[in-house]
């Protein structure tokens, strides 16, 4: 009987190891599984300073100046053509949101945009500003004339929509 | 003894299964390994490709477009190369502002929207960035410049 009762005993052991083994390589599993890729940020990231680069080399209608020296002026107050430069600023941007963002190819699925200067004179969004998000910034560099240095930054909004 | 052997067989049973998923889960793995890596190698490729002497600028990031518009003619001459780098389609879209939605050559440049670079006809995955398309223009005798917001468009084959 008790010959019986320890070979029971070491059957048992026996099971209770097989079990540990299964969770362990369960366990093992897991992590590998639940290891996500950051690479696509990167990605994104990439795509949202090429972005905010390309806006401020754009050339405007306004005197055939750069976008980034438009922003200069509406920063100084100054005029482009009869209008003040802040509002064609502003209406630019908003245009060129409406036909970027949203329109990607690959990340069609941009919830919305936050662009605004250090002394925001300019602060433009548009869309919802939830989600994840990507930051870039962009320095306009000093000219003759107008030493000052100006960062604008641009926030961009993805993810999968709250509405949706 | 017949009840260890049992054991044994069903241990021997048990672990084969878990090698078994064990070894689907991996090659799964690998495969989208191979996919994040080609994926990588593609957008990588983006900024390459943008800074090709064959299309950038002199100064600064950016597509030159009258560049663009002579190795259209010269584009058939590259087809090896890009099919040595995997690349199925290369295209540039002006994004903004709008312009006629039709195929930019030398008579409808520069209001025109899309330059194909290279197109294999192959199934791809596509990947973009957006970049300024630039083109000097002669304005009461001067050489002014122009840049558009345009995007870089660029697939990679899918393997079948």
């Amino acid at each position: 009987m008790e010959r019986k009762s320890k070979k029971a005993q070491q059957e048992m052991i026996g099971f209770v190891v097989i079990i540990l083994l299964i969770v362990i390589v369960g366990i093992i599993f897991l992590s590998f599984s639940l290891h996500r890729s950051k690479r696509s940020i990167a990605y994104e990231y990439q795509e949202v300073n090429d972005l905010l680069y390309a806006m401020m080399q754009y050339t405007t209608n306004c005197n055939y100046k750069k976008m980034q020296e438009v922003i200069r002026d509406c920063i100084n107050g100054e005029k482009c053509k009869d209008k003040d430069a802040c509002k064609y600023v502003r209406e630019e941007l908003e245009n060129i949101f409406n036909k970027t963002i949203g329109k990607s190819v690959t990340y069609g699925w941009f919830n919305g945009y936050h662009f605004y200067d250090e002394s925001k004179n300019l602060n433009i969004s548009g869309g919802l500003l939830e989600g994840n998000v990507v930051v870039a910034h962009y320095y306009i560099p000093p000219t003759i004339g107008k030493p000052e240095q100006i960062n604008v930054t641009l926030l961009l909004y993805f993810g999968r929509r709250a509405r949706d | 003894m017949q009840e260890m052997i049992f054991f044994l067989v069903a241990i021997v049973l048990l672990f084969s299964l878990i090698l078994l998923f064990f070894t689907v889960f991996q090659s799964a793995k690998i495969k989208q390994m191979a996919t994040e890596i080609r994926r990588e190698k593609t957008i990588a490729m983006l900024e390459s490709i943008a800074n090709m002497p064959e299309f950038s600028c002199r100064q600064g990031f950016c597509i030159d477009e009258q560049k663009v518009l002579a190795f259209l003619d010269k584009s058939k001459e590259y087809e090896d190369f890009w099919k040595k780098l995997k690349i199925a389609l290369i295209k540039i879209e002006r994004v903004y502002p709008s312009v006629n939605n039709v195929d930019c050559n030398k008579q409808s440049f520069p209001n025109c929207k899309r330059y194909i670079v290279y197109d294999s006809r192959k199934n791809y995955e596509a990947y973009a960035t957006y970049l300024p398309l630039c083109y000097i223009y002669n304005e009461g005798g001067f050489a002014m410049e122009k840049c558009d917001i345009a995007e870089l468009i660029v697939g990679f084959e899918i393997p079948e």
